[in-house]
């Protein structure tokens, strides 16, 4: 059996899954026995449902402020100001 | 994973390979960037979910995260450059080393560039692997093609601080609008003031009631594309993620050059009159 990030893996790579409508996505993460935050995460679209499989903790993360997946998603660039 | 042997005669010798990991789980790791992260002797990494670290650590034993290394109130540069100093002790250790940065390597990414510059300049080999990038996702999720209108790219902050020439009759794409002006990681967001004088400035050349979208791509392959719109003039009092992008679509018609066409013109007859000479 599949887990979680495996899943994200396969579905990822997957033409049928990725863009496949919320519904069947489900159906078919609940047939293969995916876990509940992963059922609950494809079916909202809301990645932040998932954070229970991560023990729902902090990430490092660097100021983004959005729960456990509140990574710094800006640029690993700051423009700089070369005068 | 397959690792070839290294021939009789080769040393061991540090390189360094950055690559980039794509923007959605899944969908968009090359299998050459791929190949670099398993077979580097250590992986450092710059990712953008939890999710994504986790799938990175699956492909190689040895990933060390870089972004503890940001802290609330420390600049920017200088996690930037603890980053580059990172890489290069284990280049220069003899290691084989991956950089993994979420996206594209090269887009909007100061220590890639500058780890492969003084890696090379001190004999090492390294080299860049693209990925696809936010840039790349925009396009499809919003059916933009750059090739119809021209589309120019800034980083907010730098057009604020910097005299630059907008074309509004092209596609205007801004990063990091949400931390404008921020320059080190957990700084006190900027009100609404910072924004409007963005707005004041874009004002210049789009009326105020222009349609602007704001963007965000996914990053896993549960979710969807984040589309929003709005006016032009609501831009300072939107609730701004800082993975979101800002574009403002053509807000003029593109104007024939008639004076660039008349000298084409002219060539075209010189070169019909050889031609029949």
């Amino acid at each position: 059996m599949l887990d979680t990030i495996e899943w994200l893996e396969t579905i990822g790579q997957n033409a049928s899954l990725r863009h496949a409508p919320a519904e069947q996505l489900v159906s078919t993460l609940d047939q293969a026995g995916a876990s509940a935050a992963l059922k609950a995460a494809a079916m909202s679209g809301d990645k932040s449902k998932l954070s229970s499989e991560w023990g729902g903790g902090g990430d490092g993360g660097t100021g983004g402020g959005e729960g456990p997946f509140g990574v710094d998603h800006s640029s690993h660039s700051a423009w700089i100001d070369n005068d | 994973m397959t690792n070839l042997p290294l021939a009789p005669n080769d040393t061991p010798r540090g390189s360094l390979a950055c690559v980039g990991m794509g923007m959605t789980l899944g969908s968009h790791l090359t299998p050459l960037a791929r190949s670099h992260i398993e077979q580097a002797d250590v992986v450092f990494s710059a990712l953008s979910d939890v999710a994504v670290e986790k799938w990175l650590a699956r492909m190689n034993p040895d990933v060390r995260n870089l972004r503890p290394y940001y802290k609330e109130g420390k600049p920017r540069i200088e996690t930037y450059q603890e980053w580059v100093d990172l890489m290069l002790t284990e280049v220069r250790a003899g290691k084989r080393v991956c950089a993994v940065f979420y996206g594209h390597p090269g887009i909007f990414a100061w220590s890639p560039h500058k780890a492969i510059e003084i890696a090379r300049a001190e004999g090492f080999q390294a080299h860049m692997e693209p990925g696809i990038s936010a840039e790349d996702c925009l396009y499809a999720d919003l059916g933009i093609d750059p090739g119809s209108h021209g589309c120019q790219h800034f980083e907010a902050s730098q057009l604020l601080f910097s005299e630059r020439r907008i074309d509004p009759a092209g596609y205007l794409v801004l990063w990091q609008v949400a931390p404008l002006g921020n320059w080190s990681v957990g700084a006190f967001p900027k009100g609404p003031a910072y924004r409007q004088v963005l707005v004041d400035l874009l004002s210049q050349d789009y009326p105020l009631e222009h349609e602007i979208i704001i963007y965000r791509c996914a990053t896993l392959p549960i979710e969807k594309a984040s589309i929003r719109r709005a006016a032009l003039r609501d831009l300072p009092h939107l609730q701004l993620g800082t993975e979101e992008t800002v574009v403002l679509p053509p807000s003029q018609p593109v104007k024939p050059n008639l004076a660039i066409r008349a000298r084409l013109a002219e060539l075209d007859k010189l070169e019909q009159a050889d031609i029949s000479a």
